[in-house]
C-alpha cells in the first residue's frame, strides 16, 4: 500500500483538537488513523443521518477524538472539539433528538439504537453540547434522555435481559447496548450540569441503578461454560461466560458477549475481584485473541470481531481506570495475552501479546522498519490497535480485511468503523469514572471536595465516591481519589 | 430501656484508651493536665511512630469525645500542613456538641509526601481549645469510631488504611482529679434527695395504675 504519510501529517495537524501531549511514534500513527477514520465517517455522511441506527456510535467516536495518541490526553468532547467537529456533533445531536421525539413509548424501542443514543447524547450534553435553544430541536436533551431511559427501563425483562424491541428474549447483544446506555444515563442524571434544563433527576437515576443491578446480577450468576470451538472447550472448572443468548437456551459463551458481560457486571457495582467478573476474565484469558474470533463468537464472525475488540477493551479499561488491583491469584486486565497457547490449559486458538519491537511500521503511515514501535509496551491495547491500523485503507475505512463495504449494510459499515475508532481512543462510552463525581470526564479538586463532603453518607450501587467499593465513603476514598486526579495536586 | 440501648451503643463505639493495632500511635497530649474553673485549656493530637514510605500519613478522620458538662469547645487549629506539602482539605464538625470530628486530607502526590515527611516519625496534627466549667470535675478525651466511616481513620501514602493505636487523655478542673469522681457538695446532696423523692412518687403512681389491656376502653 502506498504511503500517504505526508498528506496524513498535514491532515492530522489540521484536524486535531486541543493541545497534544508528547507522543511516541505508534501513538502518532494512532492519532493519524483516528483522524482519517473520522473523516471517513464524515465523508460518508455518518453525522447527517446516513449512519441511521449507528449514529450514536459514530457520534461517540467523534466525541472521543483526542489531541494525541498519548493516553493522558483527554477526549475532546464537545467543548474541546474543532469548529468543524462541533458542527458535526450538533448535526448528529439534532438527528438523534428529533428521531427520539418521534419514537415515544415502550412500543417504540429499538434497543441497539436507543442504547447508543443514550451514551452519545449523554456524552454530548455532559461535555458542553448546546441544547434545544441552539439546536432548534423539538425537545430538549433532557426530554430525549428521559424518553430513551424510560423505554429501556420499561422494557427490561423480569430476568434482566432485553430483546431487539422489547424484553421478550435473552439477547445479550442488545442487553449490552441497553446497559451501556443506562450507565451513561446514570452519569447524566446525577450530574449537576444544566442545558436548557437541569440534567439531575434522582428518581430516574434510582430506576437506572436498579435496572443495571438486576442485569449485573443475572450475568454474574451465568452458568455458561465451554466454547463453540471444540479445541478450546472447557478449559478450567471456574471459568464462566455468556453467549448471544442465555446459557439456559444452550448458548455457549462467546468472546464478545463474555467481554461485554464483564462491563455489565461492573455497571452493577462489581469490581475486578468480584467472583463473576473473575469467572468471565478467566474465560477470556484462556481464549484471548485479537486477530479474529476464530469460531469462538457463536456466529457472525466478521461483524462481531470489531464489536469484540471494543467490548473486551472497554471492560479492561474500566478496571484500569478504577484503580482496582487484582487480589493475589486473580486475573487482572494486563494478564490477557501472557499465556502461550501450549501452556495449561492448552488452547491452540489463544494468542500471545504482539512484540512492538519486533514489528515494522504499518505501511499506510509511512516508512519504518522493525523496531519503529519499540517504545510501546506489550499488552492488550497494542495488540488491538496495531491490528486495527493494519486494516485501514487510504480512504480511512477499516475494511482491508472485510472487502470494502461489499454487501454490507449501513449499520454494518458504520458500526464497524466506529468500534475500531473507539478502541483506538480507549473509549469507555461515557461511563462515569470512579471519583469523577460531577461527571465532567476528569478528576480534580472539585470532585475530591465533593467526596470529602460525602463522608459517612451510605453509598448507592456503583457509587463513584466509594473508590474501594467497601460500602462506606470515608477518608480512604478521599485519599485514593486524590491519587487518581487528572492533574498533579488535583488542579482543575 | 431505650436509654440503656443507647448507652450500650455509645460504649461499643468508644475506642478503649489504648488499643494496640500497630507501631503507629495517635495520642492526645498532655496525657493529664489540670485547668482552673472557667479557664481555657488546650489539648493537642499528634502522631508518632511513622516508619517511612508507605507508612506515612496522607489523611485522617478522627472523632474526639469529651464530657460537655465539663468542657465547652472554643476553637480548633490544624497544625500539620507543613508535613503534607500544602493543598489541604480540612474539615471540622462539632459532632453534634458531644464530640469534635476533625478531617484532613491533602492533594499531595506520593513523592512529595515522602519528601515532606522524610526522616520525621511524628508531628502534631491539630489542637482543640476548651473552656472549663465552673465546677470541680474531670473528663476523659477519647477517640471514638464514627458510624458509617469506621474502621478507617488514617490513610497512608498509597491511600490504604494505616493501622495505629490510640491513646486518649484526661483534663481535671479545679480540685477535680482524673479518675476520681468528685464528692458532691451539701447543696448537691439536697438536690439529689429531691430527685429521689420525686422518682419514688412516680414509681408508686405507676404501680397503682391498672395494667394495659385489663380495662375495657
Amino acid at each position: 500500500m502506498k504511503s500517504i504519510s505526508g498528506a496524513l501529517a498535514c491532515a492530522a495537524l489540521s484536524l486535531t483538537a486541543g493541545s497534544a501531549l508528547a507522543a511516541t511514534p505508534f501513538q502518532n500513527d494512532v492519532t493519524t488513523s483516528i483522524n482519517l477514520g473520522i473523516e471517513y465517517l464524515a465523508t460518508n455522511n455518518a453525522f447527517t443521518g446516513a449512519a441511521g441506527d449507528a449514529t450514536g456510535l459514530a457520534t461517540q467516536a467523534l466525541l472521543e477524538k483526542r489531541a494525541s495518541g498519548n493516553p493522558a490526553d483527554p477526549p475532546s468532547g464537545y467543548t474541546g472539539a474543532s469548529a468543524v467537529d462541533k458542527g458535526r456533533l450538533r448535526t448528529a445531536a439534532v438527528y438523534m433528538i428529533n428521531q427520539t421525539a418521534a419514537q415515544v413509548g415502550n412500543g417504540q424501542l429499538t434497543t441497539y439504537r436507543d442504547g447508543q443514543r443514550l451514551f452519545a447524547l449523554a456524552g454530548y450534553a455532559l461535555t458542553g453540547g448546546p441544547d434545544k435553544s441552539v439546536l432548534g430541536t423539538s425537545i430538549t436533551i433532557k426530554q430525549a434522555m428521559d424518553i430513551l431511559t424510560d423505554k429501556i427501563v420499561g422494557n427490561q425483562s423480569a430476568a434482566g435481559y432485553w430483546c431487539y424491541n422489547n424484553g421478550g428474549c435473552t439477547d445479550s447483544s442488545t442487553t449490552q447496548f441497553a446497559s451501556a446506555g443506562l450507565e451513561a444515563a446514570k452519569t447524566f442524571y446525577v450530574s449537576p450540569k444544566v442545558g436548557d434544563t437541569p440534567f439531575a433527576d434522582p428518581a430516574r437515576a434510582a430506576s437506572v441503578i436498579t435496572a443495571l443491578a438486576k442485569t449485573a446480577a443475572l450475568y454474574a450468576a451465568s452458568t455458561g461454560t465451554g466454547s463453540d470451538n471444540g479445541s478450546c472447550n472447557v478449559l478450567s472448572p471456574t471459568e464462566r461466560g455468556h453467549g448471544y443468548h442465555s446459557p439456559v437456551e444452550g448458548y455457549k459463551p462467546s468472546l464478545q458477549q463474555t467481554a461485554s458481560g464483564i462491563y455489565i457486571q461492573l455497571f452493577g457495582g462489581s469490581d475486578v475481584n468480584s467472583p463473576g467478573v473473575q469467572h468471565y476474565m478467566e474465560w477470556i484469558k484462556n481464549r484471548y485473541r485479537y486477530q479474529d474470533l476464530d469460531s469462538m463468537g457463536n456466529s457472525w464472525p466478521q461483524n462481531s470481531w470489531s464489536y469484540y475488540l471494543w467490548s473486551s477493551f472497554k471492560g479492561m479499561e474500566l478496571i484500569r481506570q478504577s484503580g482496582g488491583i487484582p487480589s493475589p491469584g486473580n486475573v487482572g486486565p494486563n494478564d490477557y495475552g501472557t499465556l502461550p497457547p501450549a501452556s495449561a490449559p492448552a488452547c491452540v486458538q489463544r494468542q500471545v501479546n504482539k512484540d512492538p519491537a519486533a514489528l515494522p511500521r504499518v505501511p499506510l503511515f509511512g516508512a519504518g522498519g522493525v523496531g519503529y514501535y519499540s517504545a510501546e509496551t506489550k499488552g492488550q491495547y497494542f495488540d488491538y490497535a496495531h491490528e486495527i491500523l493494519g486494516t485501514q485503507q487510504a480512504n480511512g475505512g477499516y475494511f482491508a480485511n472485510l472487502g470494502v463495504g461489499v454487501g454490507r449494510s449501513p449499520w454494518e459499515n458504520f458500526s464497524h468503523q466506529s468500534y475500531m475508532l473507539l478502541v483506538l481512543q480507549r473509549s469507555t462510552g461515557n461511563v462515569q469514572q470512579k471519583c469523577d463525581v460531577n461527571g465532567d470526564g476528569k478528576i480534580d479538586s472539585t470532585d475530591i471536595k465533593a467526596i470529602m463532603a460525602s463522608i459517612g453518607v451510605p453509598p448507592v450501587a456503583g457509587d463513584v465516591r466509594d473508590f474501594n467499593s467497601d460500602g462506606v465513603i470515608n477518608i480512604i476514598d478521599v485519599r485514593q481519589c486524590t491519587l487518581q486526579c487528572t492533574n498533579a495536586k488535583c488542579v482543575p | 430501656m431505650k436509654l440503656k440501648s443507647l448507652a450500650a451503643a455509645v460504649a461499643a463505639l468508644l475506642v478503649p484508651m489504648a488499643v494496640w493495632a500497630g507501631p503507629v500511635t495517635v495520642s492526645i497530649v498532655p496525657a493529664v493536665q489540670n485547668v482552673n474553673q472557667g479557664g481555657n485549656v488546650t489539648a493537642t493530637v499528634r502522631i508518632d511512630g511513622l516508619l517511612g514510605v508507605p507508612d506515612q500519613l496522607s489523611a485522617y478522620d478522627l472523632r474526639i469525645t469529651y464530657d460537655t458538662g465539663s468542657l465547652t469547645l472554643l476553637s480548633h487549629s490544624f497544625l500539620s500542613d507543613a508535613f503534607f506539602g500544602g493543598g489541604a482539605l480540612e474539615s471540622f464538625n462539632a459532632g453534634g456538641g458531644v464530640a469534635a470530628d476533625i478531617v484532613d486530607s491533602f492533594f499531595t502526590l506520593p513523592a512529595d509526601l515522602a519528601a515532606a515527611q522524610a526522616g520525621i516519625d511524628g508531628f502534631d496534627l491539630f489542637s482543640l481549645t476548651f473552656m472549663a466549667a465552673n465546677v470541680d470535675s474531670f473528663t476523659n478525651l477519647a477517640f471514638a469510631l464514627v458510624p458509617n466511616i469506621s474502621p478507617y481513620v488514617l490513610g497512608n501514602n498509597n491511600g490504604n488504611s494505616l493501622a495505629a493505636n490510640y491513646t486518649g487523655a484526661c483534663i481535671s478542673i479545679g480540685a477535680g482529679t482524673c479518675g476520681v469522681t468528685p464528692v458532691p457538695e451539701p447543696g448537691t446532696f439536697a438536690l439529689m434527695a429531691v430527685g429521689l423523692l420525686a422518682t419514688g412518687a412516680v414509681g408508686r403512681r405507676n404501680r397503682n395504675r391498672p395494667k394495659e389491656g385489663t380495662v375495657a376502653a
